[in-house]
């Protein structure tokens, strides 16, 4: 009895064995239930010491690695989990048999899995996980690369090769998977063993969650995934999930509030880590307290109200004339750099954000703000509050914000007035089939988009805003083929508020298609609109306004894409979704109440509307080099 | 210290970039003709997105202008109302249907260069036999020392005639 005791806590045997040997010894039932009992605690703390961890912190697991893996994605409290094809992954799918508090979400392309994670995440705040197969990871790669850019929290995970032939170029397999995506992650890694499976998960969802944050890539070899009867301490979320809210240092944010206090001519420029870190209301605070107008860097979120008399939704260098001091929280500064160059030359420059590796490499700098935005935005807050009287604040404030007012409204006036001169037009405008969305929809929806330059044409009726609409895209990365699939992941964090897919007929094309088959299979109620002009428009019109032969010439060589002309409606319907095309804004109007009665009894929509080309070349659309197989034939075989 | 060196490089590079940018912008500024609109074009229709090169080669009718325009508005061009309509109207008159085009002498026949008013044949003839024993011009400066223009013919034309590289693009 001593030897099978000893096994059982060594972990040599599993409890099964350990009951089956006792029986054949002689024990009966009591008293075997009766013996594990007083041995759990040893069991517990062995189980601890195979991953080097606290005894008293881990809650033991035994099982088969599949269930070792759910039990760790369980207890961070990972409830979705979204799944490609791939036979690697039965350990896990097994596992979830018996655990109905953990959804699989099938996607029908790894590209789809890591948008519908991203989604997810931006729109809950929780980290979205991911697995497919060991092969399906080159598929997935684009949108870990959006996922990156955006700083993500999302953990893509596969299966991988025996370990016992891994890395050889054998069948599925290359000489090192993990290098095949390293510039989409923050961190990327092969677990060999079994009992680390915890860690190793652990690890994944700490750093993809830690700001800022990113995709984090694990491969699990089949044979450790398929690991049967092992023991493993599971890591409750308390013990990794650690507040990172970073204080910037004292001097410089009163340094920086000096600055701010002094200006004559302000600008605060805004990025993603504004929305990451919650800032969003001290960094509104803080742009009121001294009237500073406000721009938005390329994020995929809004990171400031964009009806605010202070957010510039166009400044395109013209306001402020002058900046002298420079404001970046949150955001790169390779764009601002680009852009606002001429203005910046003798601008003093403040850069806030958790990325601290990012201050002063593109740019440089006069006082680094490195810590949480928000915490940030806090502190200069205050500091400004300390070093100025109410009324010096208001004699900095008054001109400012009457000036920056002023500026939006008649910017306002402007785009309003040329959007609504041609509402009623056929082929519809971007403006016009935006400006009926936005009417149709409730003050709290969800809009995910991925549109070209053309956007801000549809979005500007937009008020995104906190308690206001949600804007979740387009992702910095740019790389198309995540919107469709973005939005279920997006409904499924928000259930209970509307969520609409905004997407260009490119974008949709880029292998969009079949993320309807998710939409449709788990029931997710999302509105999707095509803004249908039949071409890439803004390629074609970016490469026509550069002059070139295209554009001497009159021949679109490659933007154009109505040739076929695909009825997106047919396809919605081949997977069980209705829709309908549109044409006038009256038809927008009607399907977009029909689409929001669908929604509403639980099934998605699609709107295809026929929007018109604009920009260069916009007359040469259509006149694209055919080329005909069948006609090139000699056989007609 | 290194990093001190290393900051000031990335800013001196950062300076030179942006000067480098601000040259190439004014060349094509030069392409706009005098007139009321002249500086609101200027201003606000080649400083952020683009350049004005693509704008100074168009000939197009006012519709079409205030097409573009207007679409420029739309994706978020700094333009006030009022101001639209005195670009639109510039535009129109200066590089309007009717207008010469701009021409590229480092690659125009001579056909293509009699067409702009004031460049005779012989001229044309002239500036083809330069760029064939000298290679390609480099400014307008030369144009007007070959053909020996005076200062009012020069002042008329020269926002037709293009010297440098012949490809377009920003």
């Amino acid at each position: 009895m001593r030897d099978i005791v000893r096994d059982y806590i060594e972990q040599t045997i599993p409890r099964r064995s350990f009951v089956k040997r006792m029986s054949q010894a002689g024990f009966g039932v009591t008293a075997v239930a009766s013996v594990l009992k007083s041995l759990e605690p040893f069991v517990q703390a062995q189980s601890a010491q195979a991953g080097d961890a606290p005894a008293e912190l881990l809650t033991p697991f035994e099982g088969n690695a599949g269930e070792v893996l759910a039990e760790q994605l369980r207890a961070a409290g990972i409830k979705f989990l979204f799944l490609g094809n791939g036979s690697g992954l039965g350990p896990l799918c097994d596992a979830l048999v018996d655990r109905p508090d953990m959804q699989p979400i099938l996607a029908t392309h790894e590209g789809h899995c890591v948008a519908m994670a991203d989604g997810y995440a931006k729109a809950s705040g929780n980290p979205g996980f991911v697995m497919i197969s060991r092969v399906g990871s080159p598929n997935a790669t684009s949108n870990m690369y959006n996922a990156m850019k955006d700083r993500s929290p999302i953990i893509v995970t596969s299966d991988h090769s025996e370990t016992d032939r891994a890395g050889r170029d054998g069948h599925e397999d290359v000489e090192d998977w993990l290098e095949t995506v390293e510039q989409f992650t923050k961190f990327r890694w092969l677990v060999s063993e079994p009992d680390r499976i915890p860690e190793w998960t652990t690890k994944a969802l700490k750093l993809a969650t830690t700001m800022p944050g990113g995709p984090v890539y694990l491969r699990f070899p089949r044979d450790v995934l398929y690991t049967s009867n092992m023991r493993a301490g599971i890591y409750p979320s308390r013990t990794f999930s650690v507040p990172t809210t970073l204080q910037p240092h004292p001097q410089d944010v009163d340094e920086a509030a000096r600055m701010l206090l002094e200006a004559e001519s302000p600008l605060l420029y805004v990025g993603p880590e504004v929305t990451a870190s919650g800032a969003g209301a001290s960094v509104v605070e803080l742009a009121e307290l001294l009237a500073i107008p406000v721009t938005q860097a390329r994020s995929w979120a809004a990171d400031f109200p964009t009806k605010h008399p202070l957010f510039l939704e166009v400044s395109g260098g013209r306001f402020p004339e002058s900046i002298d001091v420079y404001l970046n929280l949150g955001a790169h500064m390779s764009g601002a750099a680009s852009l606002e160059n001429d203005r910046l030359r003798n601008a003093k420059i403040i850069h806030g954000r958790v990325e601290t590796d990012h201050i002063g490499t593109a740019y440089p700098v006069h006082v680094p703000l490195a810590g949480s935005v928000n915490e940030t935005a806090t502190a200069l807050v205050e500091s400004i509050r300390s070093l100025a009287t109410n009324e010096r604040l208001e004699r900095i404030r008054q001109p400012r914000q009457e000036a920056t007012a002023e500026f939006t409204q008649r910017m306002r006036e402007s785009f309003e007035f040329v959007a609504q001169r041609r509402f009623d037009e056929v082929p519809l405008t971007f403006e016009c089939v935006g400006y009926e969305v936005n009417a149709a929809l409730d003050r709290d929806a969800y809009i995910v988009e991925e549109f070209g330059t053309q956007g801000p044409k549809a979005l500007r009726w937009f008020n995104f805003a906190e308690e206001e609409k949600t804007k979740i895209g387009r992702t910095i990365g740019y790389a198309l083929g995540w919107g469709v699939a973005a939005s279920v992941g997006v409904k499924l964090a928000r259930p209970d508020n509307q969520v609409v897919c905004l997407q260009g007929d490119g974008g949709f094309l880029f292998g969009q298609i079949e993320a309807l088959w998710s939409m449709s299979r788990y029931d997710v109620p999302v509105i999707v609109v095509i803004f249908n002009n039949r071409s890439y428009n803004e390629t074609r019109a970016r490469m026509f306004s550069r002059g070139g032969r295209q554009a001497e010439v009159g021949k679109d060589m490659l933007s154009y894409l109505g040739d076929p002309n695909v009825d997106f409606v047919r396809v919605a319907e081949a997977f069980g979704i209705r829709g309908e095309q549109v044409q006038s804004r009256e038809q927008v109007r009607e399907a977009m109440s029909r689409a929001i009665r669908t929604t509403r009894e639980g099934r998605p929509y699609l709107i295809d509307a026929r929007i018109e080309n604009s920009g260069s070349g916009a007359e040469q659309a259509g006149s694209y080099p055919a080329y005909s197989v069948a006609a090139a034939r000699t056989r007609l075989v | 210290m290194y990093k001190w060196l290393a900051v000031g490089l990335v800013g001196c590079m950062c300076v030179t970039l942006v000067l480098l940018g601000q040259e190439r912008e004014e060349e094509w500024t030069e392409y706009l003709p005098p007139g009321q609109g002249q500086e609101l074009t200027a201003q606000y229709c080649g400083q952020s997105c683009h350049n004005l090169e693509r704008t100074v080669r168009e000939r197009k009718p006012r519709e079409r202008w205030e097409a573009t325009v207007y679409d420029m508005i739309g994706r978020g061009a700094p333009i006030f109302l009022n101001e639209a309509e005195e670009i639109i109207v510039y535009l129109t008159d200066v590089f309007g249907p009717e207008v010469p085009p701009l021409v590229d002498v480092n690659a125009a026949s001579e056909d293509e260069l009699v067409e702009i008013p004031g460049i005779t044949r012989e001229q044309a003839a002239r500036l083809l036999a330069y760029r064939e024993s000298n290679g390609l011009l480099a400014s307008q400066q030369q144009i007007r020392e070959i053909l020996e223009l005076e200062d009012e013919v020069f002042e008329r034309i020269r926002y037709y005639l293009h010297a440098g590289a012949p490809a377009t693009g920003p």
